[in-house]
């Protein structure tokens, strides 16, 4: 029993100090300009994630089938832009998820379940607004 | 007959004289032009000469308020398609309205003129078609898509 304590209690101290180590390690708040953009979007929410994956992926990825729909986004490749682009880009899937036009009602009449929530449209935004101020250094 | 037929077509030809006449005074306003831009890009920035040509010559007659009128913009209906034109491009992209876009804005903006230009969208075909001026070469686009990607690195540092 006193084993499995000291256990515990180094496996507690443990996380603590990783967690620190990780908030300082974290990039410094000057404004240097970044060659792309893997350090902003370094990990993805996991709720922002599935709903990428579900709700957006199927088309805005390599393996859609829309050359217009990869055209215009391909979420792949968000990492590779400049901070200035992924700026842009961000305030482009802002507007489209606010004033509803994606997914497009086409797709959300054969397949109902991709159209986003309220919560899911203020979840997308607000990862996209914080990524941005990240981006902007603010 | 002929008698009637050209009596008919005096009668027609009033009527679509008075009709024309009547157009001239309803409708929608003209959008309005001021000289005076202190928040425009070209004030606030600093744009060489040959940008801001291409901007001036090219993009500014709908995406500014410095809209120079052919002389068609003064008689409907053809003038209700321009002035369309004109209110969607300044809702678009307003050039003199540079200064009050924040930095999202400004990126945006940079980016869509980029896009717009690879895609050929801008400017407009029907613009190009009766303003021989704006009719860009490889090269103008080429030389405006740069300024725009180099112009969106300085804006972000701001």
């Amino acid at each position: 029993m006193k084993k499995l304590l000291f256990t515990l209690c180094i496996a507690l101290f443990a996380c603590f100090y990783t967690q620190e180590a990780a908030a300082q390690g974290g990039p410094e708040k000057t404004k240097v300009l970044l060659a792309d953009s893997t350090q902003l979007l370094g990990a993805y929410p996991m709720d922002v994630m599935t709903l990428i994956t579900n709700k957006c992926l199927g088309c805005h990825s390599p393996s859609g089938k829309s050359d217009k729909a990869k055209d215009k986004l391909m979420w792949v490749k968000l990492q590779y832009m400049n901070p200035a682009d992924l700026v842009a880009k961000l305030d482009e899937i802002i507007e489209v998820v606010d004033e509803g036009e994606m997914p497009p009602a086409k797709m959300i009449e054969r397949f109902p379940n991709l159209k986003l929530t309220d919560d899911e449209i203020a979840l997308l935004k607000g990862w996209a607004e914080s990524t941005t101020n990240a981006a902007l250094g603010e | 007959m002929l008698h009637w037929v050209s009596k008919k077509l005096k009668y027609t030809l009033t009527i679509l004289l008075v009709i024309f006449a009547i157009l001239q005074f309803v409708g929608p306003d003209r959008p309005a032009t001021t000289s005076e831009n202190p928040g425009d890009l070209l004030q606030v920035a600093n744009i060489s000469p040959e940008i801001s040509g291409i901007l001036k010559s090219a993009c500014y007659d709908c995406h500014s308020m410095e809209t120079q009128y052919p002389w068609y913009g003064y008689i409907a209906p053809v003038s209700w398609f321009l002035y369309g034109h004109i209110n969607h491009g300044r809702e678009e992209l307003n050039f003199s309205d540079w200064a009050s876009l924040d930095k999202r804005g400004k990126l945006r903006a940079l980016k869509d003129i980029q896009e717009v230009l690879e895609e050929g969208e801008m400017p407009l075909s029907s613009y190009v078609n009766l303003h021989e001026e704006a009719k860009l070469s490889d090269a103008q686009k080429e030389a405006l898509m740069a300024w725009a990607k180099e112009f969106a690195g300085v804006v972000i540092k701001e």
